[in-house]
């Protein structure tokens, strides 16, 4: 019978190592303990998620009444979790271990890397890339108007030149492996269609940018996340400088940035399996100021400490390399080795970040803005009243509705 | 309200039209009944907007076609499937059978027929007895293994839980693109 006392009494421990173990984290978190990097207990914020945690609601009655307490200290609690990052791989890895087997009879090329994932893996090519986007059908008139009031602008502007990069990225392209298994996904006819048919006026310059084949898909962007490569982000610049006469930049000499770090698909996907390399050149840019939009200084994210010769990143794993190294909050740059008194307006996504330099080379003074990503406060007319030279537009298919919702008077 | 209204007239239905008719039909049809009534109940929980429930309902039994406007891809229920069928087996009563063998084993006899572990069976309906790995071994070695058996299977349980746990964690996934810190 010491047989089963035993059992009995194993399992008593088991259970009670589980519940204790939640009591005795939070007991040490507020007693000042700290915990090792690697348990991310009582840390403040997720790098995996890309977000600080949720503090400890404000109760007033109101709050309570409506139910907004009670969410808020679900996802307070929720997010107190010991080692919540792993929780949340370990169990997106389980989904997709079931996901895997589920595909076995259908051999699908891409599937979701967890249950309701807007993101998929492509195991035999080693990728993670975005679900195949969908039109809508809000998102083809904010196009047509957009491209509508840039051309009426550009006619009303003719000593200024622009060029329109009609890009589209992995989640917009027919060669992202998801769009043959999805309906009214974008493709190069939605462009040309709801886009580049309405602009017309003599001073535009307008192009197709579109991702050309699954190959190029594979080689030339990031395997772990929807941005570009810098070589195929210069083969867009290089095209957009010899329209407007602008210094090319071949690709040649990269550098590798880091070796492992885990790119936004892999975060948003919760799969670490997949790595990328992420390469720059040394191109210089040291003469170039670069201002936030307080005015103040700042550096091309951590690009410049990079080359410098620092070690930025550390020895951790890091996500969202892309972002990091060239920095989030450019709004413009002066370049002080130039002959040129030229200016530019550049309105861009996050895909511009990495030519940020090699547009700036060019001129006195270049203004970045990112209507489908921050708030811009003034309408795009009210920018071309400033009086630039140059205006080069660098939008997806996929972000004329991030546009209208973020920056509802750009467009007007 | 729909939800309750729905609920409210079925009952009346069930106590003056058909509810002798069910229980006097076939243990299947019941089933199916059930299974009919609760998955439309749910869609009125579903669809907020009641202009929906209609066209809802029609794509539920196939109006618009097998996959709808989306593609059998898309419907994701494929992803599911070994889910499903753990599921479906879960549902039977393979472990109170299997619980019947070990102990049959280990108290050296004859197992009860499958019939007689069913969860159907009232004793197994308290929990306790469901999961609770009890009986007389009839031999010091099979005490042992019983006793590690037993041990296994509270950690499979542990386990069960552990994962639960982390599902309902990954319930507030809520990621962002761009570092917002």
């Amino acid at each position: 019978m010491h047989f089963k006392k035993a059992a009995n009494t194993t399992f008593l421990i088991l259970t009670a190592c589980f519940f204790a173990s939640a009591i005795v984290v939070q007991l040490a978190i507020g007693a000042g303990f700290n915990f090792p990097q690697e348990m991310k207990a009582g840390i403040e914020k997720s790098e995996l998620e890309g977000r600080s945690y949720a503090e400890f609601p404000k109760l007033s009655s109101k709050e309570l009444k409506n139910g907004k307490a009670q969410a808020q200290f679900e996802s307070y609690l929720s997010d107190r979790i010991p080692m919540r990052d792993n929780v949340l791989l370990a169990n997106a890895a389980l989904q997709r271990a079931c996901i895997k087997a589920a595909n076995f009879p259908f051999n699908f090329d891409a599937y979701p890397t967890f249950f309701e994932a807007d993101t998929s893996a492509v195991p035999v090519d080693n990728l993670i890339i975005p679900n195949a986007s969908k039109t809508s059908s809000k998102c083809a008139p904010i196009a047509e108007k957009l491209s509508k009031l840039l051309n009426r602008l550009a006619q009303e502007h003719p000593e200024t030149r622009f060029v329109y990069d009609a890009l589209s990225t992995s989640a917009t392209s027919e060669f992202n492996p998801t769009y043959k298994y999805s309906t009214d996904g974008f493709n190069e006819t939605w462009n040309q269609d709801h886009v580049l048919c309405n602009l017309t006026a003599e001073n535009i310059f307008a192009f197709d940018d579109s991702i050309e084949s699954f190959d190029e898909l594979k080689t030339l962007w990031l395997t772990t996340e929807h941005h570009w490569t810098l070589k195929r982000a210069l083969i867009s610049y290089n095209r957009i400088a010899q329209n407007l006469g602008l210094t090319e930049y071949p690709y040649k000499n990269p550098i590798l940035v880091k070796a492992k770090w885990y790119g936004a698909r892999c975060r948003l996907g919760l799969d670490l399996e997949a790595s990328s390399d992420f390469y720059d050149m040394p191109t210089d840019f040291s003469n170039i100021e670069w201002r936030n939009n307080k005015g103040d200084k700042i550096s091309y994210g951590k690009r410049d400490a990079f080359l410098a010769g620092k070690n930025i990143y550390g020895n951790s794993p890091t996500y969202n390399v892309y972002d990091s190294y060239y920095g989030t909050e450019i709004v413009r740059a002066i370049n002080n080795n130039t002959n040129s008194n030229r200016s530019c307006l550049v309105v861009c996504l996050s895909y511009a970040k990495a030519l940020k330099g090699y547009i700036a080379s060019n001129y006195k003074e270049t203004v970045f803005i990112a209507p489908g990503k921050k708030n811009t406060e003034k309408p795009l007319s009210a920018y071309l009243d400033e009086g630039f030279d140059d205006v080069i537009i660098q939008l997806g298919r996929g972000n004329y509705l991030n546009i209208a919702e973020r920056s509802p008077k750009f467009i007007g | 309200m729909g939800w309750g209204a729905y609920y409210g007239v079925l009952l009346i239905c069930e106590k003056y039209l058909w509810g002798d008719l069910l229980s006097k039909a076939p243990a299947i049809v019941g089933h199916l009944y059930t299974i009919a009534v609760f998955v439309l109940g749910w869609s009125f929980f579903w669809i907020t907007d009641p202009s929906q429930l209609v066209p809802y309902w029609k794509a539920m039994v196939g109006v618009f076609g097998a996959t709808g406007s989306s593609t059998f891809w898309e419907l994701t229920a494929w992803e599911y499937w070994p889910v499903f069928a753990i599921c479906a087996v879960a549902a039977t009563p393979v472990c109170p059978f299997l619980k019947e063998r070990i102990a049959a084993w280990a108290e050296n006899r004859a197992p009860a027929s499958i019939r007689e572990t069913g969860v159907a069976n009232p004793r197994h309906l308290e929990t306790s007895e469901l999961c609770a790995m009890e009986c007389k071994p009839a031999t010091p070695s099979k005490e042992r293994i019983f006793a590690v058996v037993s041990v296994l299977v509270d950690i499979a349980l542990l386990a069960l839980l552990l994962a639960s746990c982390a599902s309902i964690v990954a319930g507030s996934f809520n990621p962002f693109i761009y570092f917002q810190f």
